[in-house]
This record gives structure tokens, sequence and C-alpha cells, in this order.
């Protein structure tokens, strides 16, 4: 029987390294990075207390799921019907459904869709676009002290 | 289609450029440029083009342009696709399109819409109860 090659393009959530995974991956190492990274959907049906929920893939929140954490990130967008509690970061779409809610720090999406019902408290940033990988390298330079002139001398008094 | 010259009691001229503080008591339409602060009773549709640098308080605020300034809705916000609020944005309810972008602290749906919540305040009855046995089973000790 001859094997499935599909194949989909994922972003560390970490590192911003862009790279392709089978669709059937469920956790993969990030070649940049060599970070363990998440691939697969996750479903909460509960309620679940975390520091952080991180996946490549998608987040669904059922009607009885609350997700209680300091952040949240995703690849492929959240659907919520539940609660959400804690800072959200996604390249995808956030859907709150009528009941849904979320409270947090801050909401980074590319886009937003609320159903009208839905509760929202927090600072918004629709469409959000996540650093690149030379984006994000660029920035870590430039956080860095200014290197020392080749001579060694410093322009102060 | 709904004539608009009905449908909205004002409407500032796309080729206005408006500076100050405007009252409505029904509807209006904003075409053109504004700058300062807008307080309507009925619905405010800033529209495709428009830039409004302004505090925008009415029942309804539709948005098809540029909102630069706080946004404070008694009833309900509606982001089009061209839409864009720079600002705070407080209503009872929100409608987003795909394509519109929010860039502030949104306070959507939470007792009312005036930041009155009791979200912060609230406490657990499983705490609640938790703490009730525990002094019960002091109480039974003494």
């Amino acid at each position: 029987m001859a094997k499935s090659l599909q194949r989909r393009q994922i972003r560390c959530y970490l590192c911003g390294h862009r790279f392709e995974v089978s669709t059937r991956t469920m956790s993969v190492p990030c070649p940049k990075c060599n970070k363990a990274l998440k691939v697969e959907d996750i479903l909460i049906k509960s309620y679940l207390p975390v520091n952080e929920v991180q996946t490549c893939g998608k987040i669904t929140i059922a009607k009885n799921g609350r997700v209680v954490a300091k952040l949240i990130r995703c690849g492929d967008g959240i659907e919520c019907e539940g609660t959400l509690e804690g800072a959200i970061e996604t390249d995808g779409e956030l859907m709150l459904g009528p009941k849904a809610s979320w409270k947090g720090k801050t909401l980074y999406s590319k886009s937003l869709a609320i159903s009208d019902g839905a509760k929202l408290v927090g600072y918004v940033k629709v469409p959000f676009q996540p650093l690149d990988e030379k984006q994000a390298q660029a920035e870590l330079l430039a956080a860095l002290p200014k290197a020392v002139t080749s001579n060694g001398d410093d322009d102060g008094p | 289609m709904a004539d608009t010259t009905t449908e909205y009691g004002t409407i500032l001229g796309a080729d206005s450029n408006f500076k100050g503080e405007m009252s409505f008591e029904t509807a209006a339409k904003i075409l053109g440029r504004f700058e300062g602060s807008i307080n309507a009773k009925g619905r405010v549709n800033v529209a495709d083009g428009s830039k409004c640098k302004a505090a925008v308080k009415a029942k309804e605020v539709s948005v098809e342009g540029h909102i630069e300034g706080n946004v404070d809705a008694g009833d309900r916000v509606e982001l089009k696709p061209k839409g864009s609020i720079v600002g705070d944005i407080s209503a009872a309810r929100m409608t987003m399109a795909d394509g519109a972008s929010i860039d502030g602290h949104c306070r959507i749906g939470v007792n009312g819409h005036a930041g009155k919540s009791s979200a912060n305040t609230e406490v657990k009855p499983a705490a609640q109860s938790q703490q009730q046995q525990q002094q019960q089973v002091a109480a039974a000790k003494k």
C-alpha cells in the first residue's frame, strides 16, 4: 500500500522557524531550536489549570471546557465554546461562540470572530503578524548591547 | 436598500473636515474626517474611507472606516471588513468581520458594558465549602 505523502507547513512557536511535517505528526523536534513541539490538535472538555497550552495545531474548547493558563499558544487557531483565561497568541483565527468568554492580559490573533453573547476582557491586537525567524533574530541582535569597536576604544570621555 | 438620508438624520459629508464636539439624538453617518468627541443616543456609522480621531459614545457603533480613540457602545459595536479601531472598546456585544482590525483594550459583554464587572471579586463555591469544613473540624476538635 502506498504511503500517504500529505504534508503541512508549521511554524515553531518557540523560535518562529517554518518547516514541513507529515499531516499525521503529533509531535516533532524543531530542526532549528531542537525543542520538542506539539503538533496535534487539542480538545478540552473540562477544567484545565496549567501554565502553558502550546501546539502547532488547533485548540478546541468545548461547552463545558475551561482553560486557565498563563499562555495559550497555537498555530491553527482556537475555537471556543467555553471559558478561556490567559494570554492568547495564535497564527490562526480565534472563534468565540455565543456562550464563550475570554479574560486575559493580551490576545494576539490573525483574525477574530465573536458571536453575539460572547464575553471578552483584555488587550486585543488583531490582526497580529508573528515574527519570522529573521525578524526575531534581528530583534534579538538589536536588543543586545552594542559591540565594542574593533580597536576597543570607547567614544565616551 | 434603505435610503441613507432617511436612515441617518445627520450625515457628515465625504469632503468635510470637522473638529470639535458633536452630539446626536438619532443616527449619524460620518463620511469625512472628524476630530474631537461624538456623543449619540442612537447609531453612529463611520463609513468606508472616513477617519475619526475621536472618543465615540453611542448606542450602536458601526465601523467601516478608521477610528482612533475610545469607543463606548451601550448596545453593540459592529466592525465591517475594512473597519479598524485603535483604542479601547467597551460594549455589550460586538461583531467583527474578517479583515477588520483592533488595537486596544476590549471589554465586551461584561455586566452591560461600563466596567462594572464582578468577575475579579468572584468567590468560588468550592473554596467556600472547604473553609467551612475546616472551621467545623477545628470546632469539633475543641
